[in-house]
């Protein structure tokens, strides 16, 4: 186990395994290198995890697996990005997009235009630009949220 | 920055591998033709740019962001 600072969540024990290699960082912040996804409480609870930096405890993104709320999420990635962080497997691809969560929450976005994508056996994660235009970088996310608990009562 | 004049139909290289080519100019716009590695990201730069920001602005959430999404989820 290895003791993570967190941004939210005070002091984690996180299992070594879980820590993720970014080779290249993520947009904007190139220089983080290590993450861990940390989930808040039982994923059936809340769809919400944090990507959250090892090296600098005050970086901490949420985001979601777009699966949940986008069923047709299926992004246009070259394999050549993929391959970076090991073999294109689709069983051991786990993709997350990052959320904006503003002042007025009505108003929390995803991007679904640029995921995360973990490479669960390498441990290696990367952010990568979808080709084409069918997905944007700030999608309503609360509506989906909304409209999809309304759609399952 | 460097700046070189081409016509259309013309190439510049960069490096060893990577080539660009004026396609067609219309009034204010180029169409460019771009060879790289596979492994080289070519983007848009403003796409890039809110890319970044946007990382960025989930970054800077405010500490009771964590209970305002559990609210929510209520």
């Amino acid at each position: 186990m290895v003791k993570v600072n967190t941004k939210h969540f005070g002091e984690r024990e996180v299992e070594e395994s879980k820590v993720i290699i970014f080779e290249e960082g993520i947009f904007g912040f190139e220089n983080q290198k290590k993450f861990v996804m940390l989930f808040d409480g039982q994923p059936e609870v809340s769809p919400f995890c944090w990507l959250q930096s090892l090296d600098d405890v005050n970086i901490a993104l949420p985001a979601i697996k777009p699966e949940l709320y986008y069923e047709d999420y299926n992004p246009e990635i070259g394999a050549c990005y993929i391959e970076k962080i090991g073999e294109v497997k689709e069983e051991d691809l786990e993709l997350f997009s990052i959320v904006v969560v503003p002042e007025d929450i009505k108003k929390m976005t995803t991007n679904l235009k640029a995921p995360v994508i973990v490479n669960i056996k390498t441990k290696k994660g990367i952010q990568v630009i979808s080709e084409g235009d069918t997905y944007g970088i700030r999608e309503n996310l609360y509506e989906q949220i909304k409209s999809d608990s309304e759609a399952g009562e | 920055m460097l700046a070189l004049s081409r016509k259309q139909g013309e190439t510049i290289v960069i490096g060893d591998d990577i080539e660009i080519t004026v396609l067609a100019i219309n009034k204010d716009q180029i169409k460019l033709g771009i060879n790289a590695p596979r492994d080289v990201s070519i983007h848009r730069k403003e796409i890039y740019v809110q890319i970044q920001e946007e990382n960025k602005a989930a970054a800077e959430m405010p500490n009771d962001t964590v209970s305002k999404l559990k609210d929510m989820m209520k």
